[in-house]
């Protein structure tokens, strides 16, 4: 998907017909959009979004999503009918190019609430060859959801304040779910989902149960019950993750303001780097603890040897002083002399004659011939353990006072955290004591939280294992009438068809994961900030980590991320997703005719959340970060490192200001920006509030 | 072009290692939902998927 170009009539503050030209070549390919906040880039960036998804599509951020009309269209309207909204959009994908038009009359707008997103929607594709094509409404929503489906509409077109939340370890399954989606696994996911509904397995467990025996019905109930619990209790876990997001929003919130606030500005800084610095500390301890853990399980039983070691080099020696190890005859000789019926001296000795006997007899000081091996083993074994022991000491110690020098540094900072905490109560300032409040609050809050995270995975993962026990149990069971035995023999097919469908999709997960963690890393590095690392683990969630020394070489850490670090990861890992999707037809997958695509990625305010440190590294990536980039951005945004960067660049082909008309415009916009050395006005009071896009040239 | 291209996805080895009869209606069953894939509910392909179990497993 490659936007060609848009046109806006009369939607919300685009009043009138308003267009912009995207550029989409590939040494030109970043469109600039100027706008003050409150000047219409939200709105810009919700055109789109409606204009291929209607109003379901439309941001949070987005007021009146039921309002499409301009007001001022709305209030002086005398024919509804014809008075119309529309969103026209060109653009390419593959080997065709699409023309969107979606359109709602006040009419409408007024009768539906603004609910029907494809009411009047029409789409027509041209092919290379010249052949066209057209759909109309819910077909034509079919077209646009098979290029990009409506789910992952944000991972292309995002605002920039909400685009840490990728990066939170509790949207993993939206990252998996987006890695699928945008990929094509869509389709193996949504065939497991649609089989293990009730409409299917339910019907055929039904069936099963109708024409059983009784044991079998039992366990069939027994089952359903633990089903409908994990489904209860992934409910609850979806909730907490949600509330989990919604919480560290409230904190890097509440962060902002006391950041904003002069007198609590200072110490609230220290106290959000001994933060970051605890957060690593912890993290650290837990990496040491495991470590220590797999030290221990795998060598730990070498601390207890020293005295077996010691008895049995006693026994081995002495042993050894009294000739009997090594064996110094095999008994494969002597059996070969009592075969053959010869002494060792080479004297005929009759089978079982008294000389025959006595050689026999020394078939009991001769040894098998892996005893000598043994023998071997053994002394190497001894001399493997003595030398572990010792190694093993020395790094259990190191360990131990490495965890301890750990906890008295998290206890050092704690204590610090505390006097900066007391600090600020201490201050005569109302608006720090009510922050600090929420604070503490919230604190109370993320702990219950990933308290009751834990124990809801915990308790769906041993009723999984339940669950599965049972459906092996009920697939034993022999069903007596032919009915039953029809049900079973349905059922049990249905659940190898699943299983099947499940290895596959993790196969195939897994294989996109390590493409995807390649592009990432490739990306990461040209954007990396320190010695960090970027990856995706096995669970989808991202991990930022660092290498330190440790005790045995260098150890990889995982670090804790800031907000800014989180927005740099999650557009890290976006771009990483669309150039996967750019090179989908490289990567060998069983589902047949998946080709991928290019896709644009359309930012409004990209640099707002991550901090000075990180905003010239990621300007200068831009143009890299996708075939097709649409930034729109404020001035304050935009002067200095980002100007630079996407200056020195040369691949801005287009570039447009938003001039706002309003009765006001809020304190923080300017009335003017300044573009190279040409000065533009962007505000001018005016009765009707509305935009007009302008094309600017520099 | 990437080393992988040339190799054969991993999981084509889990479906052939799979019975001719589960591989059969695991290939129907991908069909139907790539027919259906943008249907308003699902109601009917959950219908046709499970006709087609109660078929495919006679």
């Amino acid at each position: 998907m490659i936007l060609q170009k848009v046109v806006f009539n009369n939607f919300r503050q685009y009043i009138g017909h308003q267009e912009i030209v995207f550029a989409f070549q590939k040494h030109k390919n970043v469109t600039i959009i100027h706008g003050e906040n409150g000047f219409g880039k939200t709105c810009f960036l919700n055109g789109l979004l409606w204009g291929l998804y209607g109003k379901n599509g439309l941001t949070k951020k987005f007021s009146k999503p039921e309002s499409i009309i301009p007001d001022s269209i709305r209030e002086n309207s005398k024919k509804p009918a014809t008075d119309i909204s529309s969103v026209e959009l060109i653009f390419k994908h593959g080997d065709y190019e699409y023309y969107v038009k979606r359109s709602i009359s006040l009419a409408q707008e007024k009768a539906t609430h603004g609910e029907e997103t494809d009411l009047e929607l029409q789409i027509t594709s041209l092919n290379s060859g010249g052949t066209a094509g057209s759909e109309k409404d819910s077909k034509a929503q079919k077209r646009i959801n098979s290029i990009l489906p409506a789910d992952l509409r944000e991972l292309i077109f995002f605002a920039g304040e909400q685009l840490d939340h990728l990066a939170m370890e509790a949207n993993a399954t939206q990252v998996r779910d987006s890695v699928r989606g945008l990929l094509g696994l869509k389709l193996i996911s949504q065939a497991i989902e649609d089989l293990k509904s009730p409409s299917v397995r339910g019907k055929l467990k039904d069936e099963l149960r109708r024409n059983s025996d009784n044991e079998t019905t039992q366990l069939l109930e027994q089952q359903a019950k633990i089903e409908l619990a994990i489904s209860d209790k992934k409910k609850g876990l979806e909730t907490c993750r949600s509330n989990q997001n919604a919480l560290l929003k409230k904190m890097s919130d509440i962060n902002a303001q006391l950041e904003a606030n002069r007198e609590a500005r200072d110490l609230h800084k220290q106290r959000t780097n001994l933060e970051t610095e605890l957060a690593d500390k912890n993290k650290t301890l837990q990496e040491l603890e495991k470590r220590l853990g797999d030290l221990l399980a795998m060598d730990g039983y070498s601390l207890f040897c020293p005295d077996l070691v010691e008895r049995g080099k006693v026994i081995t020696q002495k042993l050894h002083a009294e000739g009997r190890i090594p064996a110094r005859v095999m008994n494969e000789y002597i059996h070969d002399l009592l075969r053959a019926e010869i002494c060792i001296c080479g004297t005929h000795i009759p089978k079982d004659s008294e000389i025959w006997k006595k050689v026999e007899a020394q078939l009991t000081n001769a040894a098998h011939p892996e005893f000598n091996r043994a023998v071997g083993d053994l002394y190497k074994a001894m001399g493997v353990i003595e030398g572990s022991v010792n190694h093993t000491r020395e790094s259990v110690n190191n360990m131990i006072s490495l965890r301890l020098s750990l906890k008295e540094a998290s206890l050092n900072i704690r204590e610090n955290l505390d006097e900066i905490k007391d600090a600020l109560e201490g201050k005569d300032n109302k608006e720090i004591h009510l922050l600090e409040a929420q604070r503490e609050k919230e604190e109370i809050n993320k702990s219950e939280l990933l308290r009751l995270e834990g124990s809801l995975s915990t308790e769906i993962e041993t009723a999984e294992n339940e669950q599965r026990r049972l459906s092996v149990e009920i697939q034993s069971k022999q069903q007596k009438g032919e009915e039953g035995k029809k049900a079973q023999r349905r059922l049990h097919r249905l659940e190898e068809v699943i299983e099947l469908l499940e290895r596959i999709l993790q196969t195939e997960s897994d294989d996109l994961r390590n493409e995807l963690c390649k592009e990432i890393d490739a990306i990461f590095r040209r954007i990396s900030f320190h010695d960090y690392r970027l990856e995706l683990t096995d669970e989808f969630s991202m991990r930022l980590s660092k290498t330190l020394p440790g005790s045995s070489g260098l150890v990889k850490v995982d670090v804790g991320a800031s907000d800014g670090q989180r927005a740099v990861m999650s557009l890290v890992f976006i771009a990483s997703l669309v150039a996967l999707a750019q090179r989908r037809n490289e990567i060998p997958t069983i589902v047949k005719d998946l080709h991928g695509g290019d896709f644009p990625i359309v930012m409004d305010s990209p640099f707002a959340q991550m901090g000075e440190e990180f905003t010239a590294k990621i300007a200068k990536t831009v143009p890299e970060l996708a075939p097709q980039a649409i930034v729109l951005v404020t001035a304050r945004q935009y002067k200095g490192d980002v100007e630079r960067e996407l200056g020195l660049s040369k691949r801005i082909g287009k570039r447009y200001i938003l001039n706002y008309h309003a009765p006001t415009k809020r304190d923080d916009a300017s009335d003017s920006i300044t573009l190279g050395n040409k000065k533009f006005k962007i505000f001018k009071k005016d009765e009707i509030e509305h935009t007009q896009i302008q094309e600017v040239e520099l | 072009m990437s080393e992988t291209t040339r190799q054969e996805p991993r999981s084509l080895k889990i479906f052939k290692e799979a019975n001719s009869e589960i591989r059969e209606l695991v290939k129907n069953i991908m069909e139907k939902e790539r027919q259906e894939q943008y249907k308003r509910t699902r109601t009917d392909i959950y219908q046709s998927l499970l006709e087609f179990i109660k078929t495919g497993t006679p």
